[in-house]
């Protein structure tokens, strides 16, 4: 199996005021092609900065983070730039779906500039939103936002899909769902999904957990039989 | 209560950017209104005082010499209030070996002048118990001579010393005074003690009318009041000749001028207040929205309602209030000062006097202030509506709706993706689309307003003297005489006599016929108001355009006038396109009819010389004894250039104020935007947008909404332009209702360059934006 992600003794400070936070302490881990991994923890315990600095959106203090093979903690703000467009499909807690595009037009932003070859529109079929192609996000439900916020991540056709805390604004069924979608995407298109979480019920369905703590890797599970999703319950 | 006090000067320090670009709007707003608005009475007081301060003379008496009989008659008769004679004569005197036509005013420097009163600029008033004959000179101008303080001359067989530089009430405005009894410019005035004439006579009369100083001396009542009582002395003393001091060269000049500006500085501070009024309230509403956490917390923690706006009124009040004293102090005290500076390099102007106009003051305070705090307590209001656990929520992010453009797919389905997204963004938020527009379509109305009354003044100067005046001189005649100077020449005899309207109307106007009424046409170019042009035949009855508006005459309207005792009754023919004066053109074969004598009294000639040899010309005609006078077409072309360059320094401040003014809203408002969508943004940075199609996203929308406001703008600028020209109520004097193209140009290029510059401006800011914003719950 490739390696898609590794984390080589990741250390990021933050400064406040006087103090200075350690947020991750030489933390490492590494994940597969395919996986479907869950980054777990308290809040404040610094899974967080594990997202922002895989994201791409921060860089850190010391250590490697390599992502297909390519070290992304020794690139420039343009580099980092292009690996979020290229590399990195996200997808966020509260959607953040552009209000004056439609579903279809949301989708077609990251294919704009991927030039990624998905059709769109087949990718809202997949997510079971071909019917609210042409509904602005304020007329879409909160778990048809992240289906739409999804297929958008998907869409770009990354390396990686960056899943912040997907289910925390849904309620149980629709969250659900939405979890439904991530697993069958990892499993049927061998993607790399990743989610960042502080609910421990969703490591059940995962291949992978790392829990964190405390800005370290307390524990890492490697689960070769995830339970279905309809199987847990938070 | 403490703890709401301090809470409030907290978080005041952390508004305090976005409050202080209320301040800056407010001020800019304020300033440079009333300063506009105070330009003119200002530069009208200043002169006023000056003729308080000197107790300039109403009016002035000549044909003496007077007797001590008259003279006394005058002083006790019921409207006037003071008298002082003088006497004056014009003669050559030596100036550094070479004769110069001076006025000799002699005065008796004994006592005090009670009327005209000189001011010192250098040097001292002459002692009269001195052994030499001290003299004062008026001080210096481009048609006086700078005579040095300390001259010693010779003098009608006595010495004279010049002791002092003066300013006399009467002069100051830069214009060329005619000898009447020599013919030519006087190039020096002299003021000497009575010493120096041998016998006591008096040629001249300063006389001060009762209840004058009641009147601003620039105001119309003042100028009505002085013709209704001139009038009447002149009634009773028919063998006196009364100059009034509305007749007077430099009052005049200035009472034109000023009257320019006055027009310029109606229209526009109003305009530019009601772009500052709007854009400031939207920026308040802003601020306020931004507020809605706060006001929420506030609410759940318990304060009340009141409590909580006052506390954004007081933000508001001192917000617009500081902007205002801002303002009013630099606004009143700085433009009327440098626009008094402009005029004083074509003026010798006493110092300035500033006058604060309270009512100004106090309406424009009022109309900013009540503005930014209405606009607060009505978006407090709204928020206070809600419930407090609403208003901690976040605020649901504008929805985006199908506009219209999409109803006709031929154009939507060809427009970029990013194009799309655009144009919904657009019209997403209206209130920003509506601010944008009238804020920058109300700037490039002000710039364009501005250069084109910089076209109009000029244009008025080229039409009159180089297309529509074909003759380089105008040469008046005491008696129709050959003049052998111009036989030489292309010339023609001109009857000019001053009639009056008698139709509904009275009114002065020239009366111009001439000795032959085809070949008149080489010498003035006749055209309509529209710029065609057409033949003066035996048939012409033609009013000059500024004349038919003002008494809303035209062609086909029948004009009656009197002329030399005789009343007649006239078809006008056509209207011509004329800028100073007011003139009737009419066929010497009409007159004839009317058995109206033609005593020819000026002539026209056209020479083909160069402008050197016209001033030798010129000065050969000004030694014949049968001419009066000479002027230099060219001279007068001069004297309006000189003029127009001095209005062109307002206009270029009005120009760079509308410049600043369109700054300031621009970047405001793209910083409303960008701050409305930092999620957006900051989400837009996540998935991978570069730096340059963040800030097109931002900008893209602006440029195009900038892009309309500016065509609109230019619609309105001309609106504004042609309101500006028909509002210059000085007689004699229109401007051209014209807007270059290279105005147009430069307007639309000077837009889209601030455009550019607030593009650079806002780069920082989208910046700024942190990714992690994107992950935030709320804002």
């Amino acid at each position: 199996m490739r390696k898609m992600v590794e984390f080589r003794d990741v250390v990021k400070n933050y400064k406040i005021g006087s103090q200075i936070i350690r947020a991750n302490d030489n933390v490492s881990f590494e994940v597969y092609e395919g996986e479907l991994c869950v980054i777990v923890g308290p809040s404040g315990a610094g899974k967080t900065t594990i997202l922002n600095v895989l994201g791409g959106m921060d860089t850190i203090d010391e250590g490697q983070i390599i992502v297909d093979g390519k070290d992304i903690s020794k690139l420039s703000l343009k580099e980092l730039t292009l690996y979020r467009r290229y590399d990195v499909g996200f997808v966020f807690q509260f959607y953040n779906l552009m209000p004056q595009l439609t579903a279809l037009e949301n989708v077609e932003i990251a294919k704009e500039i991927t030039k990624s070859k998905l059709d769109p529109m087949d990718i809202l079929e997949q997510v079971g939103l071909k019917e609210r192609a042409n509904n602005f996000p304020s007329q879409l439900s909160g778990g048809e936002q992240q289906r739409v916020s999804i297929a958008r991540a998907i869409a770009k056709n990354a390396k990686i899909l960056l899943c912040d805390e997907p289910t925390g604004a849904l309620d149980f069924e629709i969250g659900k769902q939405v979890l439904k979608l991530l697993a069958s995407i990892s499993k049927n298109h061998n993607k790399t999904v990743i989610i960042v979480t502080h609910n421990q019920a969703i490591t059940e369905i995962a291949n992978r957990v790392i829990q964190i703590r405390d800005g370290k890797v307390s524990r890492i599970i490697v689960n070769d039989h995830p339970k279905d999703i309809d199987e847990v319950m938070w | 209560m403490k703890k709401f006090t301090k809470l409030i000067f907290r978080e005041t320090w952390t508004l305090f950017p976005k409050l202080l670009a209320i301040v800056l709007i407010v001020a800019l707003g304020v300033g440079f209104t009333l300063g506009l608005m105070t330009a003119a009475p200002n530069l009208h007081y200043s002169v006023e005082k000056f003729y308080e301060d000197t107790n300039a003379a109403d009016a002035m008496i000549i044909g003496g010499p007077f007797s001590d009989e008259i003279i006394n008659d005058i002083k006790n008769h019921p409207l006037i209030d003071d008298v002082y004679p003088y006497f004056s004569f014009d003669g050559d005197v030596d100036f550094k070996d070479e004769k110069k036509l001076a006025r000799i005013n002699v005065i008796n420097f004994k006592e005090e002048i009670s009327i005209n009163k000189l001011t010192i600029i250098e040097g001292r008033l002459p002692n009269p118990d001195s052994e030499t004959i001290e003299v004062v000179i008026e001080q210096k101008q481009p048609f006086l001579v700078d005579v040095p303080l300390g001259y010693i001359t010779t003098f009608m067989d006595k010495t004279i010393e010049v002791v002092g530089i003066v300013h006399n009430p009467w002069y100051f405005a830069f214009v060329e005074e005619i000898s009447h009894t020599e013919q030519r410019p006087i190039e020096i005035i002299v003021y000497a003690d009575e010493s120096l004439q041998n016998e006591k006579t008096y040629t001249n009369i300063l006389i001060t009318l009762n209840n004058s100083k009641k009147y601003k001396l620039f105001s119309r009542s003042y100028r009505d009041f002085l013709q209704e009582k001139i009038d009447i002395l002149q009634k009773e003393y028919p063998e006196l000749y009364f100059i009034r001091l509305d007749m007077n060269q430099s009052y005049a000049k200035y009472l034109s001028d000023v009257g320019i500006t006055e027009a310029v500085s109606l229209l526009f501070p109003v305009f530019f207040l009601m772009v500052t009024v709007l854009v400031t309230m939207a920026s308040m509403m802003r601020i306020v929205e931004d507020q809605r956490n706060q006001i929420g917390t506030l609410r759940s923690l318990g304060f009340g309602n009141l409590k909580i706006l006052s506390k954004y009124i007081i933000y508001s009040l001192i917000s617009s209030g500081l902007g205002t004293i801002i303002g009013i102090g630099g606004g009143v005290y700085f433009i009327p000062r440098i626009i008094y500076n402009v005029y004083s390099t074509v003026y010798n102007l006493p110092s300035f006097s500033i006058q604060y106009y309270f009512n100004y003051t106090s309406i424009i305070s009022v109309i900013m202030i009540a503005s930014v705090v209405t606009v607060t307590i009505l978006s407090v209001y709204n928020h206070l509506k809600e419930k407090p656990t609403e208003l901690l929520r976040p605020k649901v992010p504008k929805s985006g709706k199908k506009i219209f453009i999409e109803k006709i797919p031929f154009i939507w389905k060809r427009l970029k993706f990013k194009y799309k997204s655009t144009f919904r963004n657009i019209f997403r938020y209206k209130r920003n689309l509506f601010l944008t527009l009238i804020g920058i379509a109300g700037s490039t109305a002000l710039l364009l307003a501005g250069f084109g009354v910089k076209d109009s003044v000029d244009l008025a100067g080229k039409y009159q003297y180089d297309d529509i005046l074909s003759y380089d001189l105008e040469v008046s005649i005491n008696k129709q005489t050959e003049i052998s100077e111009i036989a030489n020449f292309n010339f023609i005899y001109v009857f000019s006599v001053t009639a009056q309207l008698q139709n509904k109307n009275k009114d002065f106007i020239t009366v111009l016929s001439f000795e032959d009424s085809s070949r008149i046409n080489e010498f003035i170019n006749f055209r309509n108001k529209n710029k065609k042009n057409f033949e003066f035949t035996k048939d012409s009855v033609i009013i000059t355009k500024q004349f038919a508006s003002k008494h809303n005459l035209s062609v086909g309207d029948k004009i009656k006038l009197s002329i030399s005792n005789q009343t007649i009754e006239l078809t006008i023919t056509h209207i011509q396109d004329y800028y100073f004066g007011n003139n009737v053109y009419i066929a010497k074969e009409i007159l004839e009819q009317y058995d109206v004598t033609l005593d020819y009294n000026k002539i026209y000639v056209i020479t083909n010389l160069t402008n050197q040899e016209k001033d030798v010309l010129k000065q050969k005609l000004e030694n014949n004894s049968s001419i009066t006078k000479v002027a230099l077409k060219e001279d007068l072309k001069y004297m309006y250039d000189q003029t127009s360059k001095s209005l062109s320094s307002i206009i270029i401040m009005m120009v760079v104020f509308s410049c600043a003014l369109a700054l300031v809203i621009n970047y405001n408002l793209i910083l409303i935007n960008i701050h409305t969508r930092t999620r957006e943004i900051a989400t837009l940075k996540v998935l991978g947008y570069q730096e340059f199609e963040v800030s097109g996203y931002v900008f893209r929308e602006t440029f195009i909404i900038s892009l309309a406001a500016i065509l609109i703008g230019i619609l309105l600028g001309k609106t504004l332009h042609f309101s500006i020209i028909s509002i210059i109520d000085v007689d004699g004097v229109i401007l051209a209702n014209e807007i270059k193209s290279l105005s147009y140009i430069l307007t639309f290029i000077l837009s889209l360059v601030f455009l550019g510059i607030e593009y650079f401006l806002s780069l920082p800011q989208t910046r700024k934006i942190n990714m992690i914003e994107a992950l935030k719950s709320y804002d």
